[in-house]
């Protein structure tokens, strides 16, 4: 009986122990993208944008860095070309615009150490019999995330709410490569994405 | 296709060496089990499922066991838009769905009729 129980736990043990792993190379690359609202906020009363062609940089050089002025551009063109397309007009800083607009990217790296110790059993010098040993071994690896955060202010009420309220915010979130371009075309669809989820961003 | 068939040759193999064991006190199971799920998050049936089970004729009539299955169930979901229930926002992002289940832990009572 005890030899049953003790052959059944060690079947469930190996059984369970080689469950499968999801198969996560189907998951696209695309960004996960999110976007929250005010739902206060009457996105039909404002006409008029303003977005500022530097992108703040979360992960570069010193903590003030910013993303290198063609990455940026194509950023903040999805961002206008998005904003044009609902019926906003673009304006000068100078210009009164209802809302101002930020972006920000993140580059983040994570790396993962994984450590095995190595084992010896028996004795030495063994003449007659030994037992084996492994050495220890240690994988290292790292994958990086980029995260694009657009996030909208509403300048218009700001003087009457005694505040600068932000109503509406896009996250793109996801691995990056190692070719920046791609890294750049993957935030430019996240922003589109932004976009497209959100139907009630337009002037009428 | 080639796969499934190769899997039900084993697990049907392994189904005869598990009866070889058969004694008229102690029976030992091992089993390929299909799971079909009925709920909103996980559609797909699985096929990486198994129930191994041990019983015991306690009296010439009566049988104790302790049986237990499991199932992997995998689910790829494609792009899909959900919206907050609220209203406050929405996220966009292909899904992989993954459950493992191992519910059936439990001791039975079974009448059996010896031979």
């Amino acid at each position: 009986m005890k030899k049953i129980i003790i052959t059944l736990s060690l079947v469930l043990a190996v059984i369970m122990g080689c469950r499968k792993s999801p198969n996560f190379d189907q998951l696209s690359y695309e960004f996960t993208v999110g976007t929250s609202l005010d739902k206060d906020a009457n996105f039909t009363s404002y006409k008029t944008f303003f977005i500022s062609d530097t992108v703040v940089y979360v992960g570069g050089v010193g903590s003030d860095s910013t993303l290198p002025e063609a990455q940026a551009a194509q950023l903040v063109t999805a961002v206008k070309t998005n904003l044009t397309a609902n019926g906003y007009t673009e304006v000068d800083r100078s210009g009164n615009p209802d809302v101002g607009l930020t972006l920000t990217a993140i580059k983040d790296i994570t790396v993962v150490v994984n450590s095995y110790p190595g084992w010896w059993g028996g004795y030495y010098p063994c003449y007659w019999y030994c037992w084996g040993y492994y050495y220890p071994w240690t994988s290292v690896y790292s994958y990086t995330t980029g995260t694009v955060i657009l996030t909208m202010y509403d300048l218009k009420n700001a003087n009457h709410n005694q505040q600068v309220k932000a109503i509406w915010n896009t996250t793109a979130l996801g691995a990056l490569g190692s070719s920046a371009a791609t890294n750049i075309q993957l935030g430019v669809d996240g922003i589109n994405q932004g976009f497209k989820q959100s139907p009630y961003l337009k002037t009428n | 296709m080639k796969k499934l068939i190769l899997i039900f040759i084993v697990f049907l193999l392994i189904q005869a060496s598990s009866y070889a064991q058969y004694s008229p006190k102690d029976k030992f199971y091992v089993g390929w089990e299909v799971g079909v799920p009925s709920n909103d998050f996980i559609s797909a049936t699985s096929f990486r499922g198994g129930r191994v089970a041990y019983e015991r004729m306690v009296k010439p009539h009566l049988s104790v066991g302790l049986g237990m299955s499991w199932n992997s169930f995998e689910q790829y979901v494609p792009k899909t838009t959900y919206q907050k229930s609220d209203g406050s926002g929405a996220i966009t992002s292909d899904i992989k769905r993954a459950v493992f289940s191992a519910p059936d832990f439990r001791c039975k009572i079974l009448p059996e009729t010896r031979r």
